[in-house]
């Protein structure tokens, strides 16, 4: 092996080997910020209950965020996460992330209604829901993971998209979407397991 | 403290009749010489007290360190919330929904759970006496909770009065007392609630419970009134939110009187005093005021003579008394650690932040730098909540907790009754499961 290729090689292992360096520590920052979360979120992010959402295992791209949007009070909505998000820096709020985003996904245990998840599955399939949110809805990219998410949570999101208290391009669809259909498809993505 | 001779010889005799360890499937050992129990084999840690601050500090320390010997040492057999009980009162909830057994702790934990009651300490020796035997240490974290102080109020510390004026500042079987003497009050009866002074558990704890009184009495009671002596001068916490809810919903009910003491109480007649008046209510709730529990003062914690409150840092929670003693939860001086709120969200802050320095110091590691948070939902009927919440950092300067961002909520919504709910579903299996 030439020294110049030898030379490229080891810069490229660095480039690799310092974030993953990094990367542990964001995590480890991440945990000892984000123990008190656990409060409202459970242990590890495995929210119990349906009105909050579980968060350990929720992909890292989206959580940061969300997170930063709280923040900055551009999902007011959110009244909890707007006070909390504000007691971190952005910087502090991806180590969070991270950290939350290295966990095991648990799903829901949630009771589900086995007509409206047939409901719900034709409508997602219809919608191009799982195009973007994956097949079992685990998320791809920065899409977020709504399979086996808490039921309560998925409702009460989707109402907020659909009034446009949260803006987002890629679900304005939802604005003609009634109750009972936002209920079905919250009983076919939680029921997911 | 340090226990004397003559009183372990006394208290091995004691020991060898009741030693019981609840989960712990082995036998245990009694030392006939020494009184101790469950000798210690590795490093350990003994929790007293598994409420909110003790209960997260056992969980955590084997999450932290699962080769870590825990030993919980707590009276009761099951854990009961606070937060939820004025649900109980309020006739929407039943005892069984608050009550959450310790069996996750010792099955998903291996901690071991002594149901004993906390007598001595001899922190030199690293020992507390239990009336099961005696426990040795390596460290030790106490998150007592708070008791009453009924001797601030005339003729109230007595069994007679303590049973006709319930407190039901600790759950279990004074809330039920309470909630059965409101079913059994005929329409039209009075009831009155007295607030204490300042610093006491839960700031909003009881303006929620005077708010769900009267909406039972509303659903329930039809022409009952709710009296109110608060002895502050105004509503402690989520004053303007409590405020519009009674105005909007219970203006024919709640007459609330601030800046109002009790004076004195006679149990057999029911007539209460107070500095603006005296009444003779059908049901009385007194609150009274509140200092660190009293095995706080049996233990020997207590830095200065006249202190009511255990002083701790709150870095990581060592007692200014002992450097293998550590104290956490409503117990706490808020003179010594900050101005946080005494609740159930706080002490389980307080409860990790220690597991992770103790564990941290037995492994040979300096402690991370404390996180902190606190949110108390209260309710305002049977559907609508409020909140307030806030995140602390430790200010490394002054050596104290101080408040980084917090707030209320803005109004009262169906949608936060909800995450009342789940959050204490939340912090519940974070504590328990
Ligand atoms: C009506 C009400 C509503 C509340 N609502 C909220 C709320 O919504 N949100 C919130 O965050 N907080 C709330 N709180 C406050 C919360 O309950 C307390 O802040 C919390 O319990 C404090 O935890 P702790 O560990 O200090 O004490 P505790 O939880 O009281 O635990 C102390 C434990 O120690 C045990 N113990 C004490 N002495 C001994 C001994 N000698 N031997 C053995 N065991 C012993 C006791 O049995 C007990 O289990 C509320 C409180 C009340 C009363
Ligand atoms: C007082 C309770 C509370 C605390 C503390 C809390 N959360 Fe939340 N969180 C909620 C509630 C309630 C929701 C969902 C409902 C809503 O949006 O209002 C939520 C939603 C979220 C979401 C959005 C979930 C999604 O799928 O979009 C994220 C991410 C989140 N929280 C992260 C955190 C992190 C990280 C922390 C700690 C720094 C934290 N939360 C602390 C109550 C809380
Ligand atoms: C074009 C891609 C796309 C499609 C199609 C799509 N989504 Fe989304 N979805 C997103 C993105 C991006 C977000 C995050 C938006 C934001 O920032 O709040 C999101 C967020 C969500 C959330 C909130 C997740 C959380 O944790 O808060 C739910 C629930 C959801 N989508 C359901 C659906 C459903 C149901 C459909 C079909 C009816 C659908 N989505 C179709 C891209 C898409």
């Amino acid at each position: 092996m030439s020294i110049k290729k030898l030379l490229i090689t080891m810069a490229v292992a660095a480039v690799l080997i310092v974030p993953a360096a990094g990367f542990s520590d964001t995590i480890a920052e991440g945990e000892r910020l984000g123990k008190t979360c656990a409060g409202c979120h459970g242990t590890a992010g495995n929210t119990p209950g349906t009105y909050i959402g579980k968060i350990g295992g929720q992909n890292s791209a989206y959580m940061s965020k969300v997170l930063k949007e709280f923040s900055a009070d551009k999902r007011p909505a959110s009244v909890e996460m707007s006070i909390v998000a504000k007691g971190y820096s952005d910087i502090q709020l991806e180590s969070v992330a991270a950290y939350y985003a290295s966990l095991k996904w648990v799903n829901s245990d949630n009771p589900v209604d086995s007509k409206k998840i047939l409901a719900g599955k034709a409508m997602a399939s219809d919608n191009g829901c799982l195009d973007c949110h994956g097949i079992k809805g685990e998320g791809i990219g920065e899409f977020p993971r709504i399979g086996g998410q808490n039921k309560g949570y998925l409702y009460e999101v989707m109402k907020r998209y659909r009034s446009g208290d949260i803006s987002s391009d890629e679900m304005s669809m939802l604005s003609d979407f009634s109750d009972d259909q936002l209920d079905q498809l919250a009983n076919f993505f939680s029921g997911i397991r | 403290m340090s226990i004397s001779r003559r009183n372990f010889i006394k208290y091995t005799s004691a020991a060898a009749i009741g030693a019981g360890v609840l989960g712990c499937h082995h036998e245990i050992n009694v030392s006939s010489s020494t009184g101790i129990i469950m000798p210690k084999s590795s490093k350990r840690i003994v929790i007293l007290g598994g409420g909110w601050g003790g209960a997260t500090a056992a969980k955590y320390l084997k999450l932290e360190d699962p080769s870590l010997d825990v030993v919980l040492v707590e009276r009761q057999d099951s854990f009961i919330s606070c937060p939820v009980s004025n649900w109980v009162i309020g006739g929407f909830r039943k005892m069984s929904d608050i009550t959450v057994s310790y069996e996750g702790l010792i099955k998903n934990y291996g901690i071991k759970v002594l149901h004993a009651e906390a007598k001595e300490l001899d922190a030199e020796n690293g020992q507390l006496k239990t009336d099961k035997g005696i426990v040795e240490f390596d460290l030790l974290l106490a998150s007592p909770g708070i008791s009453y102080k009924y001797d601030t109020v005339e003729g109230l510390n007595t069994p007679d009065a303590i049973d006709r004026f319930p407190a039901a500042f600790k759950a279990g079987a004074e809330t039920v007392k309470l909630a059965e003497r409101l079913a059994a009050m005929k329409p039209g009866g009075s009831v009155l609630l007295t607030v204490p002074p300042t610093p006491y558990r839960c700031p909003p704890g009881p303006y929620e419970r005077i708010s769900l009184i009267a909406d039972y009495l509303k659903k329930n009671k039809p022409g009952s009134k709710l009296i109110v002596f608060d002895s502050n001068d105004g509503i402690v916490s989520k004053g303007p939110l409590f405020k519009k809810a009674w105005n909007d919903y219970y203006s024919d009910i709640i007459e609330y009187v601030p800046d109002n003491y009790l004076v004195s109480v006679d149990a057999g007649t029911g007539r209460v005093v107070s500095e603006k008046g005296e009444i003779t209510p059908d049901v009385v709730n007194v609150i009274p005021a509140m200092k660190a529990n009293q095995t706080a003062f049996d233990l020997g914690l207590m830095d200065k003579d006249d202190d009511e409150w255990v002083r701790a840092y709150p870095d990581t929670f060592m007692s200014y008394k002992y450097e293998n003693v550590y104290v956490v939860g409503d117990s706490t001086h808020n003179g010594a650690v900050g101005g946080v709120p005494k609740s159930g969200y706080v002490a389980n802050s307080m409860g990790k932040v220690a597991a992770s320095a103790m564990a941290r110091r037995l492994n040979g590691k300096e402690p991370l730098e404390p996180t902190y948070a606190n949110t108390c939902y209260s309710l305002v009927n049977e559907q609508e909540g409020i909140f307030v919440s806030a995140v602390y950092r430790y200010d490394k300067n002054i050596k104290r907790i101080m408040s980084v961002s917090g707030g209320v909520s803005p109004e009262r919504k169906a949608l936060f009754a909800k995450h009342a709910q789940n959050w204490a579903e939340s912090i519940w299996s974070d504590m328990l499961l």
